[in-house]
């Protein structure tokens, strides 16, 4: 199973290629995807925000990478299998809900997201835990978005 | 009111994570500084997209 950047680069990832044309652009690119992951917010919160930001971008290659932080906290392969039933499936609680609830409009439309939202979230994270998750989906959504436009294979 | 207030002494509710903030902000600076696309093109580049997502910042 191929990792993010904080493990081992994936095969076949044409973001990766793209940025290797840039190290000044590659290296703060990766900065700043460590600070992410740097132990702010739960990684399993973020893998879980990751997995499904690139699942709804359609970025394969995302969704199929694994970051070895969250590994090491404990997602598996099923908790990842039962991301698309997060509303109603048990495997995730409160919290989860609510950060995949705002992840999920910050790719579809940003400005669907409520206040009531926002306030369910900061009922089950600090405010520190919520800047960090909110800089960390912006990340995830930026970078699934450069993945799926660089990759090669659209014809129309 | 923002969603997340800022810290104390602070206007910015991103100083709530100064690592992560500087970080972005050293890899902003990058985009705008490397590469031989001009400023004017990746100005325009911003702007359409703000429009796009209606960020009237």
């Amino acid at each position: 199973m191929p990792t993010l950047p904080t493990g081992t680069e994936a095969a076949n990832d044409p973001l990766a290629d793209a940025l290797g044309l840039l190290p000044a652009i590659r290296d703060r690119w990766h900065d700043f995807e460590a600070a992410v992951w740097s132990g702010a917010v739960d990684p399993v919160l973020l893998e879980l925000c990751r997995v499904r930001v690139a699942t709804l971008l359609r970025d394969d290659v995302g969704s199929a990478l694994r970051t070895p932080a969250a590994v090491a906290a404990g997602v598996t392969d099923d908790l990842l299998d039962e991301l698309p039933s997060w509303p109603v499936s048990p495997w995730f609680g409160a919290r989860e809900r609510a950060a995949l609830a705002i992840a999920e409009l910050f790719v579809i439309d940003a400005h669907a997201v409520t206040d009531a939202m926002c306030a369910e979230l900061l009922s089950n994270v600090t405010e520190a835990e919520a800047t960090a998750l909110t800089m960390a989906v912006a990340l995830f959504d930026a970078t699934s978005r450069a993945r799926v436009t660089l990759a090669a294979g659209v014809t129309s | 009111m923002a969603r997340i207030s800022p810290p104390e002494g602070s206007f910015v509710f991103l100083d709530h994570q100064p690592e992560q903030y500087a970080a972005f902000n050293r890899l902003y600076g990058a985009l705008w500084s490397t590469g031989s696309v001009d400023e004017a093109t990746k100005e325009a580049g911003r702007l359409r997209n703000a429009a796009l997502v209606d960020c009237g910042l």
